[in-house]
């Protein structure tokens, strides 16, 4: 019952709130059932592109930094942004975070001319299944 | 310091990290006075919360 009636009464400064549906709080998408992973997780990938992206026009590219630089990179600039969170992540959720983590390997790091084999390469050295699997169900 | 009798049925009344903070209540009333609180508390303090970035969300469904 109290929902119709909250906008009308809770105010700040005199200043009606208004009601909705999502609302981000640490980095994290909050609704009415929980934190929405599949938004936490559209965000964090996109801020990874973002940064993939900038690093390619600064030169930072797989082809040019060699695989070891590629990787250092990776580790140091995207794989932070791709892992907020991820600890408290139920592994139901997680199938979305391996994409997304293949998707930003493959656009920041790939080298030769074997992208699948060189993403796969990269998945097993910065250790995603294990993540993956330390997790709660 | 004793808690008021108002808020001792919720577990956690608001959660604060840095600027960002969050107010729980079970009730109308509990949340009304927990925004009066953070609004006396803002003036004495000389500072304000933005209000563009203030809303409610409800966890009954509507």
């Amino acid at each position: 019952m109290w929902p119709s009636v909250l906008l009308s009464v809770t105010s700040l400064y005199d200043a009606l709130l208004p009601l909705v549906e999502s609302f981000v709080y640490l980095g994290f998408t909050f609704t009415s059932q929980g934190i929405d992973w599949k938004d936490h997780f559209g965000r964090l990938g996109g801020k990874a592109m973002a940064v993939t992206a900038m690093l390619a026009e600064a030169g930072l590219k797989g082809r040019i930094i060699g695989p070891a630089g590629a990787l250092r990179v990776f580790k140091t600039f995207i794989r932070p942004i791709l892992e907020y969170g991820l600890t408290i992540c139920p592994q139901k959720n997680m199938t979305g975070v391996v994409k997304m983590y293949n998707r930003a390997i493959r656009r920041s790091l790939v080298v030769g001319r074997t992208p699948v084999l060189m993403s796969l390469g990269f998945s097993v050295l910065v250790n995603l299944s294990l993540l993956v699997k330390s997790n709660p169900p | 310091m004793r808690m008021p009798r108002l808020f001792k049925r919720s577990l956690v009344v608001c959660l604060l990290y840095a600027d960002d903070i969050v107010l729980f209540s079970n009730s109308l009333q509990t949340l009304v006075r927990l925004l009066k609180i953070c609004e006396v508390h803002s003036i004495a303090n000389r500072y304000l919360f933005n209000v563009a970035k203030c809303a409610l969300i409800s966890y009954v469904t509507i």
